[in-house]
């Protein structure tokens, strides 16, 4: 199936807008670890805009947010 | 004395006098130093029935005991006092090469009084203080004012300055360090205006400092140093600054828009972030004294409406301040506003908080143009905002400025209309810009429990919350969901101990959430040499805390005020959050249980107190019920 990643933020510069054919096992998690940063930084998904479980499943045509937990103050 | 100095300077502006003392070692063992200390100080000295902005009021500067140490975050300097914004405890922490100078002339704070008969500075050269006539810098900006001390007497000279907003006694009013680094919150300018005191500098000829382990202080710096600089988050916020990931807060909905009216603006998020500002306007970075992270930004904008010449650059709540919150998405006139603030003299989150209430009542029709002077309110108007309101509340000019000049929550109550309902507030300091809502509900717990009002850096609750620091050493290593109240209130207990610590020990959270607690327990120790384990350090964290209740309570703040306004606790209207309610009663009572403070007054109980080896504190305010 075909899912959209999307970084924002801080997350930008650790990858670039995807179009990805991936596997129907593949969760939020598991798209971060392997085509994103894989250290250190905390990270949540946002999946079609709410905020979505890192381990739950996807379906074609999603759009995934990578967000980093970071704030400035 | 290991570690501090021991000794403050004690100025009586209506004496024209200037006397050093040297303070009991029990109150730095009690109350670390920085805001701790300043309030036992304060409790032990103030006069809580004066005016803030009195001849009577206390004014104290104070340092913790890593000032000067050569740390990454560790040279802040606290001011408190009573805020003459909320009428209750009130402290401001700054970074900037205040601290460190101050140390390294012989002393960790200073205590004013009084009020001279002309506008004066106090300088200090090591051991020699005098109080100085300052007429020719009155009636002008921080900038200009910054300037004109380096020029006379050395740019190695540290200054604390106040604009005209300090001077007319505006209640947000800053004090400003080198022209960059704010003391910006609880209004302190104000009451350094309310004395006539338009600057404080600083120059020492040494840096004698005696600690009570060297050694192990010299490996635990060596380790810690670059432990922070190279951590991910120093390398993020060194590039693109506090701002950085403001874009993804937008997403997250932690970021607040209009008054707090909405969680979710895609398109600002991406014109206000922090990348934006480093391509387009960044011209240097800049740090704090000895810290290896150089979050600060300057900027240059060459042309525009919003041109500025080069000079410091806003910081992540100032550019939601001065932008989302007042429904704008322009960087440069965010950065514009801000270098006025600076330079006026005024705390761009009040401000903000402040205007964008007014903004709001504008389009309701609470306030009209009659209320205004003929000014129209409307958001994202920013060219008003910079050449009208900005400077009206600086001069309390116009019936705009007055009004505004007093703070959201005072601005409210004059207007009426339950124009109240939509301040964002606690305690009359306005909610800085990180919306509980989206981004974590303990938020809105911490906001509420802070002794000075809405204060996102007076615990470390956000980057607990968020999972950027973890201490299993006391019990926090479990992760948290943000946008649920569970463990929330657990948290706060921790989180409120750890944020008296920070802001006594006057630590930059950027910092210091890279330090351990074996880490934390070796600085105190190889520093001031007190023997500590993490318990022990806790305990005088959290013995901060519920000084600063008390202190509150003789002012007359009980229980009721830990609240958040109906704003802050109705659904968010739209974003990620939309729908969501925050468990703010639930929280805050299993909070009180666990912290074992009274649920009416608000205060810790007498059992408590003594636990805490503060019998005698619990005697006086518990007497005064």
């Amino acid at each position: 199936m075909k899912i959209f990643l999307v970084p924002v933020g801080i997350m930008k510069k650790y990858m670039k807008e995807l179009e990805l054919e991936i596997d129907e096992t593949l969760t939020p998690k598991g798209l971060m670890e392997k085509y994103i940063f894989p250290d250190k930084l905390k990270t949540v998904y946002f999946v079609n805009g709410k905020r979505t479980d890192p381990d739950s499943k996807l379906k074609d045509g999603d759009v995934v947010k990578i967000v980093s937990t970071f704030a400035g103050g | 004395m290991n570690g501090n100095t021991g000794k403050v300077i004690n100025v009586d502006l209506d004496k024209g006098s200037i006397k050093t003392e040297i303070l009991p070692e029990e109150y730095y063992a009690g109350y670390i130093g920085g805001s701790g200390l300043a309030a036992k100080l304060f409790w032990e000295r103030g006069n809580f029935s004066a005016d803030p902005l009195s001849s009577e009021a206390m004014l104290i500067f104070m340092n913790g005991p890593f000032a000067g140490l050569k740390l990454s975050g560790a040279s802040r300097n606290s001011v408190a006092g009573r805020s003459p914004l909320t009428g209750n405890w009130g402290d401001s922490s700054c970074g900037g090469y205040f601290a460190p100078e101050l140390r390294y002339a012989g002393y960790d704070g200073i205590i004013i009084k009084g009020k001279a008969s002309q506008p004066a500075m106090l300088l200090i050269e090591d051991d020699k203080a005098e109080i100085i006539p300052a007429m020719e810098y009155w009636g002008k900006g921080t900038e200009e004012v910054n300037r004109a001390i380096k020029d006379k007497y050395g740019k190695n000279y540290r200054t604390l300055v106040i604009g005209p907003a300090g001077e007319n006694l505006v209640k947000y009013s800053i004090i400003l360090n080198e022209g960059h680094h704010a003391f910006g919150r609880a209004g302190f300018g104000a009451v350094m205006g309310s004395k006539n005191l338009k600057a404080i500098v600083v120059k020492a000829s040494g840096k004698n400092m005696k600690l009570a382990d060297p050694e192990k202080y010299e490996e635990l710096r060596a380790e810690l140093n670059p432990k922070i600089k190279e951590a991910l988050a120093s390398d993020v916020m060194r590039e693109n600054g506090t701002a950085a990931n403001l874009e993804g807060g937008v997403v997250s909905g932690d970021v607040p828009i209009k008054n707090y009216t909405s969680n979710f603006w895609e398109e600002m998020g991406q014109e206000l972030n922090g990348g934006v500002l480093t391509e387009k306007y960044l011209t240097k970075r800049r740090a704090c004294a000895y810290c290896s992270i150089a979050c600060k930004r300057v900027v240059e904008i060459k042309e525009g409406p919003f041109a500025i010449p080069e000079g410091p650059g806003p910081e992540y709540e100032t550019i939601a301040a001065l932008g989302s919150l007042i429904g704008s998405m322009d960087l440069a006139a965010a950065c514009k506003a801000g270098r006025l603030c600076n330079d006026l003299g005024i705390d761009t989150i009040s401000a903000g908080g402040t205007i964008a209430w007014a903004m709001e009542a504008f389009e309701r029709g609470d306030i009209t143009e009659k209320d205004t002077g003929g000014i129209q309110l409307l958001w994202g108007d920013m060219e008003t905002v910079i050449e009208k309101i900005l400077p009206g509340i600086a001069a309390r000019k116009g019936a705009l400025g007055m009004l505004l000049a007093e703070g959201s929550l005072a601005a409210a109550v004059k207007t009426g209309k339950g124009t109240i309902n939509y301040t964002v507030q606690c305690k009359g300091l306005e909610v800085p810009m990180h919306d509980p809502r989206g981004g974590g509900h303990g938020l809105a717990l911490a906001y509420a429990v802070s002794p000075r009002g809405a204060c996102h850096v007076a615990t470390p609750m956000l980057f607990m919350e968020m999972g950027a620091c973890y201490y299993p050493e006391i019990g926090f290593e479990y992760e948290l969901e943000p946008k649920t109240d569970e463990h929330k209130a657990e948290t706060a207990v921790i989180a409120v101990a750890l944020g008296a610590i920070e802001n006594s020990a006057c630590f930059c959270q950027f910092a210091d959430r890279e330090i351990t607690m074996p880490e934390w327990v070796g600085l105190f120790n190889s520093v001031a040499g007190y023997n500590w384990d993490a318990q022990d350090m806790m305990k005088a964290g959290t013995r901060v805390f519920y000084l600063k209740r008390l202190i509150n309570y003789l002012f007359g703040r009980t229980a009721k005020d830990d609240a958040l306004t109906p704003r802050m606790l109705e659904p968010a209207r739209d974003g990620e959050p939309e729908g969501v309610v925050i468990n703010f009663e639930g929280m805050k009572n299993k909070f009180y249980g666990l912290m074992d403070m009274d649920p009416v007054k608000g205060m810790p109980s007498r059992k408590k107190l003594e636990e805490y080896g503060m019998s005698a504190e619990a005697k006086r305010a518990w007497q005064e019920t």
